[in-house]
C-alpha cells in the first residue's frame, strides 16, 4: 500500500480518535507472539466499522490505513517529546511508539536508533538478553516477511537486523542460520523481487558464524532459485555458496551445474538470470571441459526452440560471455 | 513459479460455467485473497468464452498468464501461473482434459448448471503437484512434442475481448464479483510499485 493519502482519508483524519488508533495498534505490536505477524495495511475498500483500527485471525492482521496514519502521528509526537526531554517516556511506551512509526515509516532511523538503545542498554545492565533479542527479531521479521511492499526491501530494517543479529554470538544467543535464510530472506526475496538488502543480509548471516548444515543451506536455496528462475538474486547467492568453502565440492558444484542444465532444457528457459548464473558457473574452474560441452549443446538445443530475438539475443550472449571469458583469472559474476 | 488456479469450464455457455475449480491464495494476504479467487474466476470464464474448440491461448496480464486449451466436445481447461513456462502449463492442461474427459461422463457436464456442479478432486492434485520446478519440469520432458507453435499468446487480456470491449467493463458487469471485489480492483490498479523497469 503506497504512503500516498486520497482526499477522503485526509478529510477523515480529521474525524476519529487517534489515541485510541494508536493504542490498539501499538498493543498489538508489542504484545507478545510466538509466531511471525502477517500485517497487511487495509485501505477503504475493506470496510471496517467506526473506531475499529484492526482485524485479526489468528497471525494474520490487518490495520486500516486511516487508523495507522493517525497512530502514527501520535506515536511521532510521543517519541520527540521523550527525546526533547518535554515528557520521558518508560522503555515499554518507547518501545510501542517506535513499533508504530516503523510500521508507518520503515526507512524512520530514529525510531530504530531509539530502540537499538533501549536494547543496549538493558544488555549491559545484565537484563534477559534471550528473550529481549528474540523478541526484537520477531518485530522486524514480521515486518521483513509481511506482503508490505516498502518493509520487505527497507535499507533501515534490514541494517537493524543486521545489528541485531551482530549482538547474538556476544550475547550467547545462538543463530539459526538455516532457519533465518528460509524464514526471512527467502519470504522476503519472494515479497519483493530481486531484493538486494535481503540476499546481502543472507551473505552476512554466512559470515556471522561457522555452520554445520552448509549442504541443506546449498540444496534450500536450489530449491528456492528453482521456484524463482527469474530472480537474479537468487542464483547469485546460489553461486556464492558453491564458491563458499566448506560450501561445497566439486562434486555438488558438478551435480548442481547438471540440474540446471536439465531444468533450463525441459523447461526451455530463457530469463536472462538462469543465463547469467549457467554462463558464470561454465566460465569458472568449477566447471570442467565435459560438462563445458555438455552446456555447450544445451545452449543449442533450446535455442532452436526459441522465438522471440530477446531470447534468442540472452543465450547467444551466454555461449559468447563463455567464450571470452572461460578460465580467464579473477573471473566475476557480471550483472549483479 | 506458482499455479494459483486450476479449473475446467463449459465454454460452450454465455457465460462460461465453472464446472470445477482449486485455487492456491496463500500467496495473497488474508484479507484480501478473497478478492484474488474471485477475479481467477471471472478471469478464467473471460478467457475460456473467448477460445475456440481445439484451440490453446495464453495470455498475459502483469506478472500473471491465463493458460486456455479448449477441447472439441465443449469443456475447456484453465490454470493461472506466474513464471511458469507456457509449455509446461499446457502440457498440465493436456493431462488434465485427458483425464477430466476419460472419468467425467458428458451427461454429467451437460447437467451442470452452477459453479462447481461437477465433482473431481483430482484437480487438487494438480494444483499441488505441479506448483513444483521439478513436476512441471518432468511433464513438460513428456510432452515434448507439444508444438508451442499452435499456442496463440497474447501480451494482454484485453486483446483477447472484443472490438471495443474493455476488461474494466467486464469487471463492472461481472456477476461473480462483489462490490467490494470491484472496489478493490479500482483501488489496486492505483499501488504504486518501485522497481517498475525489472
Amino acid at each position: 500500500m503506497s504512503r500516498a493519502l486520497d482526499q477522503e482519508t485526509v478529510a477523515s483524519l480529521k474525524k476519529g480518535d487517534p489515541v485510541a488508533a494508536y493504542q490498539t495498534i501499538s498493543n498489538l505490536l508489542v504484545s507478545p507472539y510466538d509466531n511471525l505477524l502477517e500485517i497487511e495495511i487495509l485501505g477503504k475498500t475493506h470496510l471496517l466499522g467506526e473506531g475499529q483500527y484492526v482485524v485479526q485471525d489468528g497471525c494474520a492482521v490487518g490495520i486500516s490505513k486511516l487508523g495507522l496514519v493517525q497512530a502514527f502521528m501520535v506515536a511521532r509526537k510521543q517519541l520527540r517529546d521523550h527525546l526533547d526531554g518535554i515528557t520521558p517516556q518508560t522503555d515499554d511506551e518507547v518501545f510501542a511508539a517506535t513499533a508504530v512509526i516503523l510500521l508507518f515509516d520503515p526507512e524512520y532511523l530514529t525510531a530504530t536508533n531509539s530502540r537499538k538503545r533501549l536494547i543496549q542498554a538493558e544488555i549491559f545492565s545484565g537484563g534477559g538478553a534471550y528473550a529481549r533479542l528474540e523478541k526484537e527479531k520477531r518485530f522486524v521479521d514480521s515486518l521483513l516477511t509481511s506482503r508490505l511492499n516498502r518493509h520487505t526491501k527497507s535499507p533501515t530494517l534490514w541494517s537493524h537486523r543486521r545489528w541485531l543479529l551482530g549482538m547474538f554470538p556476544s550475547s550467547g544467543v545462538p543463530v539459526d542460520m538455516l532457519g533465518d535464510i528460509r524464514d526471512v530472506v527467502f519470504v522476503a526475496g519472494e515479497r519483493h523481487p530481486r531484493n538486494y538488502y535481503a540476499w546481502c543480509h543472507a551473505r552476512f548471516l554466512m559470515g556471522l558464524e561457522r555452520s554445520n548444515n552448509l549442504p541443506d543451506i546449498l540444496a534450500a536455496v536450489q530449491t528456492w532459485c528453482f521456484q524463482h528462475h527469474t530472480d537474479i538474486s537468487g542464483w547469485t547467492f546460489l553461486y556464492y555458496l558453491l564458491n563458499t568453502e566448506g560450501c561445497s565440492g566439486a562434486e555438488t558444484s558438478s551435480s548442481t551445474f547438471t540440474e540446471v542444465l536439465n531444468l533450463v532444457s525441459s523447461l526451455r528457459l530463457a530469463n536472462e538470470s538462469v543465463w547469467v548464473f549457467l554462463r558464470t558457473l561454465a566460465g569458472s574452474r568449477l566447471v570442467g571441459d565435459e560438462q563445458y560441452s555438455q552446456f555447450l549443446a544445451v545452449q543449442a538445443a533450446v535455442l532452436e526452440t526459441l522465438k522471440t530475438p530477446t531470447d534468442q539475443a540472452v543465450l547467444r550472449a551466454a555461449a559468447d560471455w563463455c567464450e571470452t571469458y572461460r578460465h580467464k583469472s579473477g573471473t566475476r559474476l557480471a550483472g549483479v | 513459479m506458482k499455479l494459483y488456479y486450476v479449473g475446467v469450464l463449459d465454454n460452450t455457455k454465455q457465460p462460461a460455467l465453472q464446472l470445477c475449480a482449486a485455487h492456491e491464495l496463500s500467496d495473497f494476504s488474508r484479507f484480501t485473497r478473497t478478492e484474488y479467487g474471485n477475479f481467477m474466476t471471472m478471469i478464467s470464464k473471460t478467457v475460456a468464452e473467448r477460445t475456440g474448440a481445439g484451440q490453446r491461448q495464453s495470455v498475459e496480464e502483469q506478472d500473471y498468464v491465463v493458460h486456455c486449451y479448449a477441447r472439441s466436445e465443449g469443456v475447456a481447461g484453465v490454470v493461472i501461473t506466474k513464471d511458469y513456462p507456457h509449455l509446461a502449463a499446457h502440457s498440465v492442461l493436456s493431462k488434465l482434459m485427458d483425464q477430466f474427459l476419460s472419468e467425467v461422463p458428458l451427461a454429467t457436464i451437460q447437467a451442470a448448471t452452477q459453479d462447481g456442479d461437477v465433482s473431481f478432486p483430482a484437480l487438487q492434485n494438480y494444483l499441488n503437484d505441479f506448483q513444483d520446478a521439478n513436476q512441471a519440469s518432468s511433464i513438460a520432458k513428456i510432452q515434448q512434442e507439444l508444438d508451442d507453435t499452435k499456442i496463440v499468446l497474447h501480451k494482454a487480456i484485453d486483446s483477447v475481448l472484443q472490438r471495443g470491449e474493455k476488461l474494466d467493463d467486464l469487471v463492472a458487469k461481472s456477476s461473480d464479483l462483489s462490490s467490494q471485489s470491484k472496489m478493490f480492483y479500482k483501488s489496486a490498479k492505483k499501488q504504486n510499485s518501485c522497481c517498475i523497469l525489472m
